[in-house]
C-alpha cells in the first residue's frame, strides 16, 4: 500500500455510523445467518467444554461427596443436619482423611440423590457428571427458548451462549465440583418459560422444585406477588405444599426439624456448627451477608452494623426493582424479572461460592440478546467488562479484593435497570 | 468547508496504545494493592485468633488443645474457641491454614513454649512456606521486617502469647 492510501485510511471516520453499519453486518448480515458456520462454531465450543471439564471424573471434590454421604445418612436414619454426626458417617464411608462439607440443602435433594447412592461413589459421580453436562446443555437450549432466539434476526446471542459455556470459570467449578446448581438453573429457566406461556400451574410446580433444592429461587415469586398474579403464587404455595408433604412422609418429621433450625441460623443466628460459621466467615463467601461480616471483623466495626447493613441494602436493591417497574416495561418483561432476581438471589443468599456465579449466565445473555436486538451495541461494554470479573476474576487477595465478583454483580443488576428503560425508537417490534 | 470530526482509525490506534500502556502500568499496581489487602486482612485475622486464645487463657487458666500446626476444623481448638470468636477464618488471605502450637513441650522457630498458658499463632505469608526464621531472645525486635519488596509478603507472621514476634514493623 502507498503511503498515501495508508494515510487516507488512518484518516477515515470510523465512530457513529459507520462502526454501526458494521456491526450490523456482522450481526444480521448473511455471515450471521449462515448456518454451517455457526454450527462449526458451536460444536467448537462444545467440544472445547467436554475438553476442559473430561478430567474431573478422576477428580475427587467437594460437594457431590456431601450429596452422597447426605443420601446414605437418609438410608441409615443418620440426622444429616448434625454436623458431628454427618461427620462420623462419612468417616465410616469414606475414612476419616476425607473432608465432607457439611450437607446444607433442604431433604429433598438427598432423596433425590437416593437411588444413586446405592453405586459406589466413582460410579455415583460418573453420572452425576454426566447429568450435569446434560442439563447445561438443556439450560442453553432453555435460555434460547426464555430469550426467544429463534425470532432473533442474527445467531450471535446463540452463539454468545455456546461461548458461555466454555468462557465461564464458575460453570468449571460447577462441574468440577459435582454441584447441583445446573438443575436449579434448568428448573428456573422452565420457571420462566411456563411463566412466559401463562401456564402458572407447570411454572409453579418448577420453581418449587428449584426452591426444594436450593431456597434462594424463592425470590422469584416475588413479581407475581407484587403484580397480583394469584393464580402463579397459589400454584406456587400448592406444588410446595406437596413436595414438602411428599418429602416429609419420605424421610420424617425430625429430619425436616433440623433442616428448619439449621437453616434459621444460618439466615438469623449464629449456627451451632463450626463448619458452617466458617463458611460464613469465609473470604470466598461472596455473599452480601458474607462481605458484610468480613468489612464488620476486619475493621472491628459494632457486631449489630452488618444485619443492619444486609437488611438496608435488600431493601434498597427492591426498592430498586420496584421504582423501575414503574418507569419501565419490567413488569412485562419476565426473561429480564428472572435475570434481576438470579442476581439478587446470589447477592442476598447468606452464602454465596464461586461456582453459584454460573447462573450470571442468564442475566448476561439476556444483556447480550437485548443489546444485539436494539442494536444497542456500545451499552453492552459495560455489561461484558462486568461479566468477566463475575466470570474470571481471581478468588481471594484480601479485603475487598476478594468481593469483587460480588460487587461486579451488583453493578450488573444496577446497570440492567438502567438498560431497562424502554428504547422504542430503536427496539423492533 | 466542513469540519471532520470524530474518530479516525489512527486515533483509535493511538488510544487502543494508551489503554494497553495504562493496563501495562495497572497489573502490577493491582496486584501490589491485592497483596497489601491480603496481609492487612490477615493480620486483622490473627489478631482475633490471638483475642480468642487470650480470653480462653484468662477463663479457663490453660490454653486449649494442642492443633500441633494447622487449624482445621476437626480439631478440638475451634469447637473451643468458637465462643470467643464472632466470625473465624481458619485459612489466611492467601489461603493457607494458621497454624497454632499451644502448653507445655513444643519448640518452634527458636521458641519454647513451657507453661500451660502459652502458645503460638502463625500465617505461612503468601507463599504459604514455613521459614527459617528463628527468634533472637537479646534481640525480639528483630524479627519483624519492613514491606519493601513482593517477597516481603512472603514471610511468616508469629505471634507468641499475644506479642507479635515475627511480622511486618508498624503493625497492629
Amino acid at each position: 500500500m502507498s503511503g498515501a492510501g495508508f494515510g487516507t485510511l488512518a484518516r477515515r471516520r470510523i465512530d457513529g455510523p459507520a462502526v454501526r453499519a458494521v456491526l450490523d453486518r456482522i450481526a444480521f448480515g448473511p455471515v450471521s445467518r449462515n448456518k454451517i458456520l455457526a454450527g462449526t462454531v458451536a460444536a467448537l465450543c462444545l467440544a472445547v467444554f467436554i475438553l476442559q471439564t473430561i478430567s474431573f471424573v478422576f477428580l475427587w471434590d467437594t460437594d457431590s461427596p456431601s450429596y452422597y454421604i447426605a443420601a446414605q445418612g437418609l438410608r441409615r436414619h443418620v440426622n444429616i443436619y448434625d454436623d458431628r454426626a454427618f461427620q462420623d458417617l462419612s468417616a465410616e464411608v469414606f475414612g476419616k482423611s476425607i473432608i465432607v462439607y457439611p450437607y446444607i440443602y433442604p431433604p429433598l435433594l438427598a432423596q433425590i440423590i437416593l437411588p444413586l447412592s446405592a453405586l459406589p461413589y466413582e460410579t455415583y459421580f460418573l453420572v452425576l457428571y454426566v447429568i450435569n453436562l446434560l442439563l447445561t446443555l438443556y439450560c442453553l437450549y432453555l435460555m434460547a427458548d426464555v430469550l426467544d432466539l429463534k425470532r432473533s434476526g442474527s445467531a450471535l446471542p446463540a452463539l454468545f451462549l455456546f461461548v458461555l459455556l466454555v468462557a465461564n470459570h464458575p460453570l468449571e467449578i460447577t462441574i468440577h465440583h459435582g454441584q447441583i446448581n445446573m438443575l436449579v438453573l434448568a428448573f428456573v429457566l422452565l420457571f420462566l418459560k411456563f411463566q412466559k406461556s401463562g401456564k402458572a400451574s407447570a411454572a409453579g410446580l418448577f420453581l418449587a422444585l428449584a426452591v426444594f433444592i436450593k431456597i434462594y429461587p424463592v425470590l422469584l415469586i416475588l413479581p407475581s406477588a407484587f403484580t397480583r398474579k394469584w393464580k402463579s403464587v397459589l400454584a406456587f404455595a400448592v406444588a410446595s405444599a406437596g413436595l414438602g408433604l411428599a418429602s416429609l412422609a419420605a424421610s420424617g418429621t425430625a429430619i425436616w426439624a433440623s433442616f428448619i433450625r439449621s437453616t434459621i441460623d444460618v439466615f438469623l443466628g449464629k449456627p451451632a456448627s463450626v463448619f458452617i460459621r466458617g463458611f460464613q466467615s469465609s473470604p470466598n463467601n461472596l455473599s452480601l451477608k458474607g462481605m458484610l461480616g468480613q468489612a464488620a471483623s476486619l475493621f472491628r466495626l459494632p457486631a449489630g452494623l452488618a444485619p443492619v447493613a444486609y437488611v438496608l441494602a435488600a431493601a434498597g436493591l427492591f426498592l430498586m426493582m420496584a421504582a423501575a417497574a414503574r418507569k419501565t416495561g419490567l413488569k412485562a418483561d419476565i426473561p429480564l424479572q428472572g435475570a434481576l432476581l438470579l442476581i439478587a438471589t446470589l447477592i442476598l443468599a447468606p452464602l454465596t461460592w464461586s461456582h453459584h456465579y454460573t447462573i450470571m449466565m442468564f442475566p448476561l445473555a439476556y444483556a447480550f440478546e437485548r443489546a444485539v436486538r436494539e442494536r444497542r451495541y456500545a451499552a453492552f461494554l459495560p455489561f461484558a467488562l462486568l461479566g468477566a470479573v463475575i466470570l474470571y476474576y481471581p478468588v481471594g487477595g484480601g479485603f475487598p479484593f476478594n468481593q469483587a465478583r460480588l460487587l461486579a454483580a451488583l453493578a450488573f443488576f444496577a446497570g440492567l435497570l438502567a438498560f431497562a428503560r424502554p428504547r422504542i425508537e430503536a427496539s423492533h417490534a | 468547508m466542513t469540519t471532520s470530526s470524530g474518530v479516525t482509525a489512527a486515533g483509535l490506534v493511538l488510544c487502543l496504545a494508551a489503554a494497553a500502556l495504562l493496563a501495562a502500568l495497572a497489573v502490577p499496581l493491582h496486584e501490589s494493592a491485592r497483596n497489601t489487602a491480603a496481609l492487612r486482612s490477615t493480620l486483622a485475622d490473627i489478631r482475633s485468633w490471638d483475642r480468642a486464645l487470650g480470653a480462653y487463657v484468662a477463663a479457663k487458666g490453660a490454653a486449649p488443645a494442642n492443633p500441633k500446626g494447622p487449624i482445621i476444623f476437626k480439631k478440638p481448638i475451634v469447637e473451643e474457641l468458637a465462643p470467643y470468636m464472632d466470625q473465624f477464618r481458619t485459612l489466611d488471605w492467601w489461603g493457607f491454614n494458621y497454624q497454632v502450637w499451644t502448653g507445655p513441650g513444643n519448640f518452634e522457630y527458636g521458641i519454647r513454649l513451657d507453661g500451660a498458658a502459652d502458645y503460638l499463632l502463625v500465617s505461612t505469608g503468601k507463599g504459604g512456606v514455613r521459614e527459617t526464621w528463628t527468634y533472637d531472645s537479646g534481640r525480639p525486635e528483630a524479627g519483624l521486617y519492613a514491606l519493601e519488596a513482593a517477597e516481603d509478603y512472603e514471610k511468616d507472621i508469629v505471634i507468641w502469647n499475644g506479642r507479635l514476634v515475627r511480622g511486618p514493623k508498624g503493625a497492629r
